[in-house]
């Protein structure tokens, strides 16, 4: 900004710049008497071309065009090129506002050669000038005070004028500079979201693609049991809020998901870490989805979004799920227990997630599309393959609203349930060829009760294992050959359960409860895993040591037997049943007891 | 959306009138609503019977007014919602952490 702002100038007292041109024998002349010098300071230039020369030549300051606040230009001077002149003195001032007053002879209704001159005025404020001033040959001290009045009243003009042209350029720069912090927190949110499972072929959705991000937020990744969690979230606000959440959303959901802990879990931490991080007034409704596809079991949480809805194929009834939670990060960790609900699906049944966008899209009659219409565009699409009945929604949300509104706030998600054979099929399709460096390690990880009691070590395993990039695709198989070790050397081997109370109506009640009992009583032992990986990027062998400190059983009344080691295992109820033991010889190369009975190693093999 | 309020000394309690949508643009008022007072009211009120539509950024509001009356302690009510406003309200679980009425 130049710093010869008129009003600053009128309260610092500096004189305004007033520049006069005018031919050397006008009586123009004479106004250089009505101008207070103390509050003014008067240049006077008699031709254009010294003017344009001087504004060249000289670096002397008051020359300057841009210290100059104010011209008056003699009519006198310019005659019949006055509009020219005003236009060519206007390009000189450029972007500031400097008002140029015109100067004018006598009474401008008077005469034939009046009427010349009030056509040079008109011209010339056509062409810009602001205003005109009529001076007598012989002024009164009455036409100089009028004088002085009107240029005050223009320096206040101008002085409004640039604080307005500030104000406005400010304006432009906070605007720009916003737009930039926003594309910044959107790149971070893309990167952070960036290795999702989104784009697997049982995730349909449409969201809003607008260059600010909306709020709303789509997460999915495959569990290490072969199923998948998928989270959508909205933001409070728009832009910068929603960035500064879905950050530690994001990233705390996917290395969640990935090391194997439960839903519940995952949407408790979701909420004490945003609940920790957030503004009180910033928070984020959500649902969460988890697909087991093996036992086509869904699993839904709705924390202050619309309803999701369950469309069964071969149904045309549609089952809605309604909130009935806060949203995540208003209320701390003790207060906040999820409750899912939970379905039983099967493959080509589908679930809808959306926020509220798709309920608000409004058309030009001022209308919401709402939810009688969804549920409408939803259950028609009962006989419609997958594909085409979410392009059929979309569809008749964007004729609803019309072509030229804006959709810029929607989110709608479709997820289908699949066989599990499929999923497993599609999940390898979205994992991208992993190229690694050899690896060769060797960890010991020894749980006593405390632990035992508290802690659940398969999340920290897997994790372990999970650093391995190749070993990644198999972290379904991991998840389990650990729960089963553990689960095995906790509850038969240290506690010394047996297997047979679950048979039992009631059963599995009894023996948590039994478990429970024994865990909170116990006051020595010890569970100790040992992982031992060697391997490069086209296989690898991974060899699992779990020893508790349990007193074992006779496996060598089971090698005995000569038989393989699962059919012997039924021979010899009920000691063992329940170990898991073919479940683990199906995944691993090798399956065997050591010791007496109370340390387990198996051999899991990778080959690409 | 012009936000009102008015102090019943009696009751101690404040009661805030939201007209029309209540929505981001309310940010300042609603907060200068209780904020500009001398001492702390005991008990809250937010009237909506004038409140045509409430978005996500006014339920951050309520939430920020809930923080400020002392968070779990507070005694505050919504009263007089219509149909729209009561939805999102109930949507949002918000029964769990104001009284409505």
């Amino acid at each position: 900004m130049p710093a010869n702002l008129p009003s600053e100038k009128c309260t610092s007292q500096q004189p305004v710049n007033v520049c006069l041109l005018t031919p050397q024998q006008s009586h123009h002349l004479s106004i250089a008497h009505f101008l207070d010098p103390t509050l003014y300071h008067l240049t006077v230039v008699y031709s254009l071309e010294y003017f344009t020369q001087s504004l060249s030549a000289t670096k002397e300051k008051r020359y300057s065009i841009d210290a100059i606040d104010i011209i008056l230009l003699s009519t006198d001077l310019v005659r019949a090129e006055a509009a020219n002149t005003v236009r060519y003195l206007q390009t000189l001032i450029a972007d500031r506002y400097v008002p140029i007053i015109l100067l004018s002879q006598i009474d401008v209704s008077l005469s034939q050669t009046d009427i010349d001159e009030s056509s040079i005025l008109i011209d010339a404020m056509t062409a810009g000038a602001h205003d005109y001033i009529e001076i007598s040959p012989k002024p009164s001290a009455h036409t100089a005070k009028l004088f002085s009045a009107k240029i005050a009243s223009q320096v206040r003009i101008a002085a409004m004028q640039t604080l307005v042209q500030q104000q406005n350029t400010q304006i432009m720069q906070h605007h720009k500079h916003l737009m930039v912090e926003q594309q910044l927190a959107e790149e971070v949110f893309n990167k952070v979201s960036q290795n999702n499972g989104i784009d697997m072929a049982n995730i349909r959705h449409w969201l809003s693609p607008i260059a600010v991000f909306n709020g709303d937020v789509l997460l999915a990744a495959p569990t290490p049991s072969g199923g998948l969690i998928v989270l959508l979230g909205d933001f409070t606000g728009h832009g910068l809020p929603a960035a500064i959440g879905a950050i530690p959303l994001a990233s705390t959901f996917y290395s969640m998901v990935e090391k194997g802990f439960s839903m519940p879990d995952i949407i408790k931490e979701l909420n004490a870490k945003l609940h920790a991080i957030l503004p009180v007034s910033v928070f984020c409704c959500a649902s969460v989805v988890q697909l087991n596809f093996d036992e086509g079991i869904v699993d839904i949480w709705n924390a202050g979004l619309p309803d999701s809805y369950v469309l069964r194929k071969d149904s045309s009834t549609i089952e809605a799920i309604s909130s009935n939670g806060l949203a995540l990060g208003i209320v701390g960790a003790g207060e906040y227990q999820p409750k899912p609900t939970r379905f039983n699906l099967l493959a080509g049944d589908r679930l809808y997630l959306l926020s509220d966008g798709v309920l608000e899209a409004t058309n030009d009659k001022g209308e919401q599309f709402g939810d009688e219409r969804l549920l409408e565009a939803i259950s028609g699409q009962v006989n419609a393959n997958s594909e085409k009945g979410f392009a059929a929604i979309k569809q008749q949300v964007i004729d609803f609203i019309g072509e030229h509104s804006r959709a810029d706030d929607i989110s709608l998600v479709e997820l289908g349930m699949v066989n599990a054979s499929d999923f497993a099929a599609m999940y390898k399709e979205t994992q991208k060829t992993i190229t690694a460096e050899p690896v060769s390690w060797h960890f010991s990880y020894e749980l006593r009760p405390d632990s035992l009691r508290y802690q659940d070590p398969v999340p920290l395993l897997l994790h372990l294992l999970m650093e391995v990039p190749t070993l990644r695709r198999y972290s379904g198989q991991l998840f389990t050959i650990i729960t089963e070790l553990y689960n095995n050397a906790l509850e038969h081997g240290l506690l010394g359960l047996s297997s047979a109370l679950k048979q039992a109506p009631e059963g599995f009640k009894t023996y948590y409860n039994a478990r429970n009992k024994q865990l909170q009583a116990l006051k020595q032992g010890s569970v100790g895993f040992t992982l031992d990986y060697q391997g490069d990027d086209q296989q690898g062998l991974l060899v699992i040591d779990v020893v508790d400190s349990g007193k074992g059983f006779d496996y060598a009344a089971l090698a005995a037997l000569a038989l393989p080691l699962d059919q012997a295992l039924q021979q010899s109820q009920p000691v063992l049943s329940g170990r898991g033991i073919p479940l683990l010889q199906s995944i691993c190369s090798k399956v065997e007891y050591l010791g007496a009975g109370n340390h387990a190693r198996v051999e899991f093999n990778w080959t690409a | 959306m012009p936000i009102s309020s008015t102090m019943s000394a009696a009751t101690s309690e404040l009661i805030i009138n939201v007209e029309g949508r209540f929505d981001f643009s309310a940010h300042q008022d609603f907060r200068s609503a209780y904020e500009d007072l001398d001492g702390l009211p005991k008990h809250f009120a937010v009237d909506m019977t004038e409140t045509t539509y409430l978005d996500s950024s006014a339920l951050g509001m309520l939430l920020l007014l809930r923080d400020y009356a002392g968070g779990d302690h507070s005694s505050i009510k919504i009263i007089n919602c219509n149909d729209d406003v009561r939805k999102i309200l109930v949507i949002s679980n918000f029964g769990r952490l104001f009284t409505i009425q």
